[in-house]
């Protein structure tokens, strides 16, 4: 098998590199593009008692709903390709965020917050502050979590024309071929890892002040 | 000059009753004032209408001849000194920076922050190299609240509002962190508002005491005074228990020798051991009491004689000044 994977390597090295790039760029940016959304969206919800609730089950339910039925939803409303598969990957990672974001900036101590107010910052200036740093614990566990799930359903991308290292296991289970199987379980699982490693380490440095 | 409340009322939305009732105070600046009452008698409510954390719904409040009302809320709150109970501290951030918040806001630059944050750590007793790299949560709760006093110094306001900024801490924490703000104020003359509930905080600390009972004001006066004379059954029972030796020992010798005239006292043939014009008299009257002597040397700082003073004076003084109904 090693063999095999020598001789592929040997003359399709750069098709497994732009396979691995797109999977990572499909990851990368709909986890940032759901960040961009979901945490200033937390932090308002998290002010308005009356719309969190009904945003915050809406994206419940959503939450049940498998990655494979969002990607298979995306193509008769968006059609295939990138852009399809990176926007079902971006909603796919949504709940996670908002809703840790949105616990993070409700469960802050009241009196934190009039510390703040009490010092004579501006409402933003105790958000960006005081109230975005005591949150990001959380918010960053929340990116941990979607991170995962992405990086694992991006292999189904290549279902909706969305490319990523999913081509070699969908290749692989159609030709029962285990050097491509390997050639995207193995550098997906290693992915996954890595993005676990990184997320702790960063959580570590964010938390830094309750040691 | 000072702050003058006018007319203040402030009625929560559902309440029945308004938390501040037509309060009208005045206070002279480096005045310190101590609010006291029982939970929910509005002490709170009408402090932070000061910096204006809450507005009243009616009347006026003025420091320094300006409605404050007038003024930019953020802009008034960097102007004054803000302490809270614990947790008040910014837990993600070093006490260096915790203390320069509002430096910081007001766009100080960084030489002038840098050499502010030891001089603040330095007036409240905590060494800048040990302390200034530190997080809160690696500091005791009395060392947390002498960063919340630095804090709230930063700027340097002419006003410090404090709300029960000692609640949380143990009594000879308390004591101590009591005995740091007297000096402080004694040295940059603040005007300090402070509440409590705590009756032996209130007559430590304060200039003036203004007791509160369901949103009005129901006594304003010096410590002595709210134990001398209690206004009303709720005073006297607030400030009642062992009012005696409260009395004692807010009093000074010096009144005593005054109030009673024991200073034309001619000197005791034992004139050793004097206490000072300006100490305690309740030390005086343990000093009678263990030494079982008739009488005991007062003398003034120079070391010079002042005059004797027996049990008959304290008790004299004592009820001169009020009369003990409890």
């Amino acid at each position: 098998m090693l063999q095999d994977l020598q001789a592929y390597f040997a003359t399709n090295a750069s098709v497994f590199f732009t396979n691995a790039v797109q999977h990572v760029v499909l990851s990368l940016t709909s986890i940032v593009l759901a960040m961009l959304i979901c945490v200033p969206l937390g932090v308002f919800i998290s002010r308005k008692a009356r719309i969190a609730d009904a945003v915050i089950n809406a994206v419940n339910v959503c939450r049940v709903v498998p990655s494979l039925a969002v990607l298979a939803l995306a193509m008769p409303l968006l059609g295939v390709g990138f852009l399809p598969a990176l926007l079902a990957l971006t909603v796919l990672a949504c709940p996670p965020i908002l809703i840790n974001t949105y616990t993070a900036f409700k469960e802050m101590d009241p009196l934190i917050r009039e510390a703040a107010k009490g010092m004579g910052m501006s409402p933003m200036q105790t958000i960006v502050q005081v109230e975005f740093p005591l949150a990001l614990p959380v918010i960053v566990a929340g990116v941990r979590t979607a991170s995962v799930e992405i990086i694992a359903s991006a292999s189904l991308a290549v279902l909706i024309g969305g490319g990523g290292l999913g081509n070699y296991i969908m290749n692989g289970i159609a030709m029962f071929n285990v050097t491509f199987l390997m050639l995207g379980a193995v550098p997906i699982a290693l992915l996954a890892i890595v993005s676990e490693v990184g997320f702790s380490l960063l959580l570590k440095r964010v938390t830094m002040y309750t040691s | 000059m000072g702050i003058v409340f006018k007319r203040v009322s402030k009625m929560y939305p559902g309440a029945k009753t308004p938390a501040v009732d037509g309060v009208d105070l005045v206070f002279g600046e480096g005045e310190f004032i101590v609010f006291l009452g029982p939970s929910g008698c509005g002490k709170t409510t009408l402090l932070k209408m000061v910096n204006r954390l809450y507005e009243p719904t009616e009347g006026v409040i003025e420091i320094d001849g300006v409605d404050i009302s007038t003024i930019k809320g953020e802009e008034l709150r960097r102007r004054i000194g803000y302490v809270i109970q614990q947790n008040g501290l910014f837990p993600h951030m070093r006490i260096e920076d915790n203390i320069v918040v509002v430096p910081r806001l007001l766009g100080w630059d960084r030489d002038r922050i840098d050499k502010r944050v030891d001089e603040l750590l330095e007036m409240v007793h905590l060494d800048p190299a040990i302390y200034r790299k530190r997080y809160p949560r690696q500091l005791s709760g009395g060392q947390q609240q002498r960063v919340g006093i630095a804090r709230a110094m930063a700027a340097d306001p002419s006003i410090l509002l404090m709300d029960e900024p000692f609640g949380a801490i143990d009594p000879i924490t308390r004591t101590s962190l009591q005995d740091e703000l007297l000096r402080i104020q004694k040295q940059l003359k603040k005007t300090i508002l402070f509440v409590t509930h705590d009756v032996d905080e209130a007559l430590r600390l304060a200039d003036r005491i203004v007791v509160m009972q369901s949103g009005r004001v129901v006594q304003v006066g010096t410590p002595y005074e709210i134990l001398a004379n209690p206004a009303n059954d709720f005073v006297r029972q607030l400030v009642g228990e062992r009012s005696l030796f409260r009395r004692m020992s807010l009093l000074k010798n010096r009144d005593v020798l005054r109030l009673s005239g024991a200073a034309e006292a001619a000197a005791a043939a034992d004139a050793s051991d004097p206490v000072g014009l300006d100490d305690s008299v309740s030390d005086t009257f343990a000093r009678l009491v263990e030494t079982g002597k008739e009488s005991i040397p007062v003398v003034d700082e120079r070391g010079h004689f002042a005059g004797m003073i027996g049990l008959s004076h304290i008790l004299d003084s004592l009820s001169r000044t009020g009369s003990e109904r409890t």
